[in-house]
């Protein structure tokens, strides 16, 4: 179990990063040869991919007692990576550069079922597209993979700079896509979802390059860090940790408390735009509608989830008091936002829009999750990530038009509000669990502040937005009934048929097995969070009493 | 702490199971738009479900651990451990019948309703949806967990939900819907609140009401948490069943379909009933828990019960009665529950127990009443249920007592050869009220030696302050009514007010009838002779966990036996002689003695008091008026 936690776990990982990028060269490779074998090498590598991923989620369940989490400490040597920026050590032995930027990936229980999430998602998408012809099959089958492969990037990424590197370029082919293969009005959508999303995405960045520089800076000058210094999260960590340590650490430099509150405000600001929560909710309206399936599956149901796995891995850890100190007023300011979204889904007629809000609404209770600072919240906000994401993509999969006649069968004699009593808000189990546990952490709280109120209103968000949801879902398979539909070709629709319904079948299975099962899918996650909450309070807990850093009674109130 | 049987754990395992294999065949069904399968599959389900329940009742109790559904370290766990008992396991065999008798009904009567055209019903849809409804009632019986409770209570309304809106009653549940989603968050947000604090004070992560006496019994403050829940799970059967004062209009509009008050009445309010009368048999073990909130589900209860009663007399059609008189019923339930004590939880159980299958009867005759190929469905499914109930009670008392089947039996036995509706209603009423009076008087002399000792024959219990006089003029009252009941009102249908009449005895006569026993375990606990001596009675031993069929069916077949014996002596000796003016001394002695005491029972006394002396009021009126 330790070979395998050591030696085969990282390599592993590493091999399911850059497998996408293989594909895509072998896209490119055979591009002259015709769409079918286009299809072939792009289904063939997510298969290989979703294999490995399934691979690796079931290495780590058996090595979680060895292998360790984002936080292990296992920097530099121990983590196989390539220098992609400087150099750790000089020719004479010597410190190399300033600062080293690292292609490190590793694997723990906040990124691991984002990554199986990702890659049953892409082939999902893969395998729907291969239902009907589209133009330039290779650029659209070499994004497709290109953007698996950013997103398994960024969730794995345990570098700051490639993780920010990731997440800017994963926007490229989500924009192509859409503008290439998208719907009438994607243009209007494309205008509104662009600004928002690179903003967000270059919020964050900027965040994190200050805080990983000032961190570097300030733990040298702390004496904490020696050089070579690098950018991973281990190595950022552990300077956090020891400049929080310093009871002196306002002397060192006195701007660098105020830097980073600010820094903590714009990357919490830049996530809550990448994830799209309320009030940043406006910047996807109409893509959900306009945008291709498959970019559906793979941006609505794993990419929005990258806020959510960058917080519990660097938000929280590198930014420990901050988080300590703010996380109450995120957890209202989210409760706030999912009340708002959960009604305000009633305004909305179309079921696209009505998605696009849950989205907002689905966000933001993972939010208030993971700002409870409890081991429930936080993984029940992970677990409902993974729910939303399986849940959005068995409804995408399931409205399209030449399913409607399963779709009917199977929504349809669902009442609107049958959701709204078993507390699923979106079509689905998976996020039954999920929701319960985020309810329970919110209720909670950190600190022993439990939560009532704040809890109260999750839950009526909760109904709310279910029956909006499936009402308006109602309505409209309904509606298209009666209008009639257009049924293709007998021989080409049982084909097409069986390859979309297996997937939804899959995908309704997965579905079944987290809401049914939650314990598989919380066992491997459990350790992480625990570990990263310990690790959180003890840096919180030693930026309280080093130093002259805080002295407002409300954070020694929290304080943990 | 429950004594495990293979055989009671394998039937524990084969309940689920059975009921997810037929959930899962009825999806196929529905999908495949097969509502013959899904008719057989729901019928076959139910009848399975049936003899699990009933060989259930022979190992009972039973428990059998399951996987935890959610787990997060010790902060927080889930469990699906299932446990049954004999009121529960009674409770499942009822709701299958239930479910057996309401999908033996001709499909164009799933929806009768006088006045409403609900259209063509889906009645693939409406069998998954009763199927559902009756798996998440069974499982919410079984669970032990309260937050398991939760989900399954919440997939039995959705359930009960999906079949009214396969029948097209989708604006008649709206309202229900947003009461029930409501119900649930407030109920969710008392269990947060109770976890919590064990959570944090005591370290415990589930909610086992088990667990929960364990610490109650250490620290009394626990109690008030309970009674928390306890007050959740009210609102959760209020709302489901129509209750004051959640939307008491909604349910008993008379435009529910037959499927929907089935399913109301028959399987939904009894689950949680069930659940409800449990935690008040747990609570019933600490004399001081009389908080506020058990008086305030006194009072909700009782005000249900009256409310409902006045409504059956002022509606004046059938469903529209039967509805208010199952309100009725619910709401004494819950009077006998908030009491707490032994005996009147016992009571209310017994009540449960014999009201609903009276009751699904009632509402699944009412439907299919018009033509003769419609009553003989009707006959058929009624006969299930008396064929099945009949074998399950003679199975359960034989060997025991005669007395008690023979009663029972008989009772039973009037149903077959006549014509359908009136003798089944007559006879589940007459062995309601045999049931009741028999436990009724057992309970005041649970043992041959106090018994005879306090012989009216011999004239000593009469000496002693034990009040034994109020029960019996309640019982009088009782079999009065019921007497009144079986006149050409029930029968006849000729007249409305005559029939509101009847039906106005029917629902008093069961008020008055627990009510007395309730009165009879509060009278006898607090001033009777056997008040500093417990014994096991059967009420008890029905709720206790270490309990075994023998001794309960026994001790109450005893009980039931020597309460007769007593009511005869006492009606030869007594009643003909000195009835007056013994009446009105008893009757100033007890209202002194309950004044004298200055204790929480006096204003619980001046509740049932004043309960009482409305339902003679309304009676005295409805029969002038007639």
């Amino acid at each position: 179990m330790q070979y395998l936690a050591d030696g085969v776990l990282p390599q592993l990982t590493l091999i399911l990063t850059i497998l996408p990028l293989a594909g895509c060269g072998g896209v490119a490779l055979v591009a002259r040869w015709g769409e079918s074998m286009i299809r072939r090498i792009a289904l063939t590598n997510v298969v290989f991919t979703l294999l490995l991923s399934l691979v690796l989620a079931w290495a780590f369940a058996h090595t979680q007692n060895t292998v360790s989490g984002p936080l292990s400490g296992k920097s530099r040597s121990e983590v196989p990576s390539w220098s992609l920026l400087g150099d750790a050590t000089g020719s004479d032995g010597s410190s190399g550069s300033a600062i080293t930027v690292r292609l490190a990936v590793g694997v723990d229980g906040v990124n691991l079922w984002f990554i199986v999430l990702t890659s049953v998602l892409t082939a999902a998408a893969v395998t729907v597209s291969s239902e009907c012809p589209v133009e330039k099959p290779a650029v659209y089958y070499g994004l497709l993979l290109f953007l698996e492969a950013t997103l398994l990037a960024a969730f794995t990424a345990r570098d700051v700079i490639v993780f920010c590197f990731c997440l800017e370029l994963s926007l490229l082919p989500m924009l192509i896509l859409t503008g290439w293969w998208g719907g009438e009005h994607r243009g209007a959508a494309l205008r509104r979802w662009i600004p928002c999303a690179f903003v967000g995405s270059m919020l964050v960045m900027a965040a994190l390059i200050t805080l990983a520089v000032t961190t570097v800076h300030a733990g040298r000058a702390v004496g904490t860090s020696g050089p070579p210094t690098t950018m991973l999260i281990d190595d950022l960590a552990h300077d956090t940790e020891s400049m929080l340590a310093r009871r002196d650490l306002a002397s060192v430099d006195s701007n660098l408390i105020e830097l980073r509150a600010w820094v903590y405000f714009v990357l919490l600001s830049g996530l809550a735009l990448q994830m799209g929560v309320v009030p940043f909710h406006h910047a996807s309206r109409g893509l959900f509608s306009q945008a291709p399936l498959a970019v559906n599956l793979i941006w609505f149901g794993a990419g929005l989830k990258i806020g959510c796995c960058a917080i519990v891995r660097f938000l929280l850890v590198l930014l420990p008091l901050g988080s300590w100190v703010a996380a109450d007023d995120v957890v209202i300011l989210a409760v706030a936002g999912s009340l708002f979204a959960g009604f305000a889904i009633w305004s909305r007629s179309t079921v696209e829009d009505r998605l696009g809000l849950c989205t907002a609404h689905q966000m933001g209770l993972c939010l208030s999750g993971l700002f409870s600072l409890n081991t429930m919240g936080i993984a029940g906000g992970l677990l409902l990530a993974v729910g939303h994401g399986v849940g959005m993509a068995l409804l995408a999969v399931s409205r399209r038009p030449r399913l409607f006649g399963v779709t009917f069968l199977v929504t349809r004699r669902v009442p609107s509000w049958l959701g709204c009593l078993s507390l699923a808000p979106t079509p689905g189990l998976a996020a039954l669990p999920g929701t319960a546990l985020v309810v329970a952490g919110v209720f909670v709280g950190h600190a022993r502040q439990p939560h009532p109120l704040l809890a109260l209103g999750l839950l009526t968000s909760v109904v709310a937005a279910s029956w909006a949801m499936l009402s308006g879902l109602q309505r409209e398979l309904a509606a298209a009934d009666v209008d009639g539909r257009q049924p293709p070709a007998p021989g080409q629709r049982r084909i097409q048929s069986a390859r979309s319904s297996l997937v939804a079948a899959l995908l309704l299975l997965a579905s079944l097995g987290l809401g049914l099962a939650p314990n598989l899918a919380l066992g491997p996650m459990r350790s992480t969070v625990e570990e990263l909450l310990e690790r959180n309070r003890q840096a919180a807990g030693q930026g309280v009493t080093g130093g002259d850093v805080r002295g407002s009674t409300s954070f020694a109130r929290s304080a943990p | 702490m429950f004594p495990n049987s293979h055989v009671g754990r394998a039937l524990l395992l084969a309940i689920p199971m059975c009921l997810l294999l037929a959930l899962l065949t009825a999806t196929v069904a529905v999908l495949r738009q097969s509502s013959s399968a899904a008719r057989l599959l729901a019928c076959a389900a139910g009848g399975l479900l049936c003899l699990l329940s009933a060989a259930l009742f022979f190992v009972s109790p039973a428990e059998i651990q399951l996987p935890d559904w959610l787990t997060i370290g010790d902060q927080l766990q889930v469990s699906l451990s299932l446990r049954s008992t004999a009121s529960s396991s009674v409770l499942l065999c009822v709701i299958s019948l239930s479910l057996c008798a309401a999908v033996c009904l001709p499909e164009d009567q799933w929806s009768a309703c006088p006045g409403v055209d609900y259209g063509q019903a889906d009645s693939a849809v409406v069998c998954l949806g009763m199927l559902l409804a009756v798996a998440g009632a069974v499982m919410s019986v079984l669970v032990a967990d309260l937050f398991a409770w939760l989900l399954f209570w919440g997939l039995a309304r959705g359930g009960a939900g999906l079949a009214l809106w396969g029948l097209g009653a989708q604006r008649l549940i709206r309202r229900f819907a947003v009461l029930g989603g409501m119900a649930d968050g407030l109920i969710c947000w008392a269990l947060l609140l109770l976890w919590k604090d064990l959570g944090v004070t005591r370290q415990t992560t589930a909610l086992d009401p088990q667990l929960l006496l364990q610490f109650a019994q250490a620290d009394p403050s626990v109690l008030s948490a309970m009674t928390m829940v306890l007050l959740g799970l009210y609102v959760a059967a209020a709302v489901v069943s129509g209750q004051f004062p959640f939307a008491l209009r909604v349910c008993c509009s008379g435009r529910v379909p037959v499927i929907g008050r089935v399913l109301i009445w028959g399987v939904l309010a009894p689950s949680c009933l069930l659940v409800i009368l449990r935690h008040a048999g747990l609570l019933h073990t600490f004399p001081v828990a009389s908080s506020s909130v058990r008086q305030l589900m006194l009072v909700l209860g009782g005000w249900t019960a009256l409310l409902a009663a006045a409504n059956a007399v002022l509606r004046l059609s059938w469903e529209r009665t039967m509805s208010y008189l199952a309100v009725s019923m619910v709401g004494i339930v819950f009077v006998g529950a908030s009491l707490g004590t032994p005996r009147s939880v016992a009571a209310a159980s017994l009540l449960l127990v014999t009201q609903t299958p009276l009751i699904t009867g009632c509402f699944l005759w009412a439907g299919p009443r018009s033509s003769a190929g419609e009553r003989r469905a009707s006959r058929s499914s009624a006969r299930w249920i008396c064929v099945a109930a009949g074998v399950l009670l003679f199975s359960g008392c034989a060997g025991q007592q005669a007395i008690i089947g023979e009663l029972l039996g008989g009772s039973i036995s009037r149903t077959f050869p006549a014509p359908l509706a009136p003798r089944l209603v007559s006879g589940m009423l007459v062995l309601q009220l045999a049931l009741a009076a028999a436990a009724m008087t057992g309970l005041v002399w649970p043992g041959p030696s106090s018994a005879f000792r306090s012989s009216p024959i011999r004239g000593g219990w009469l000496a002693e302050p034990s009040g034994l006089l109020w029960p019996l003029v309640f019982l009088i009252v009782a079999v009065l009514f019921a007497c009144g009941m079986h006149g050409p009102e029930m029968a006849g249908l000729e007249s409305r007010r005559a029939w509101a009449r009847g039906a106005l005895a029917v629902n008093l006569s069961g008020f008055a009838a627990v009510l007395g026993v309730i009165l009879s375990g509060m009278i006898c606990s607090r001033h009777g002779p056997q008040r500093d001596k417990p014994h096991p009675h059967w009420g008890s031993a029905l709720l206790s966990e270490h309990f075994h069929v023998e001794r309960v069916l026994g001790s109450f077949a005893q009980s039931c036996g020597h309460g007769l014996l007593h009511c005869a002596g006492w009606v030869d000796e007594f009643v003909m002689s000195r009835l007056p003016m013994q009446i009105a001394r008893r009757v100033a002695d007890v209202v002194t003695r309950m004044r004298a005491t200055g204790s929480a029972g006096t204003y619980q006394m001046d509740v049932l008091g004043v309960l009482w002396a409305a339902a003679v009021l309304l009676t005295v009126v409805v029969w002038l008026l007639d």
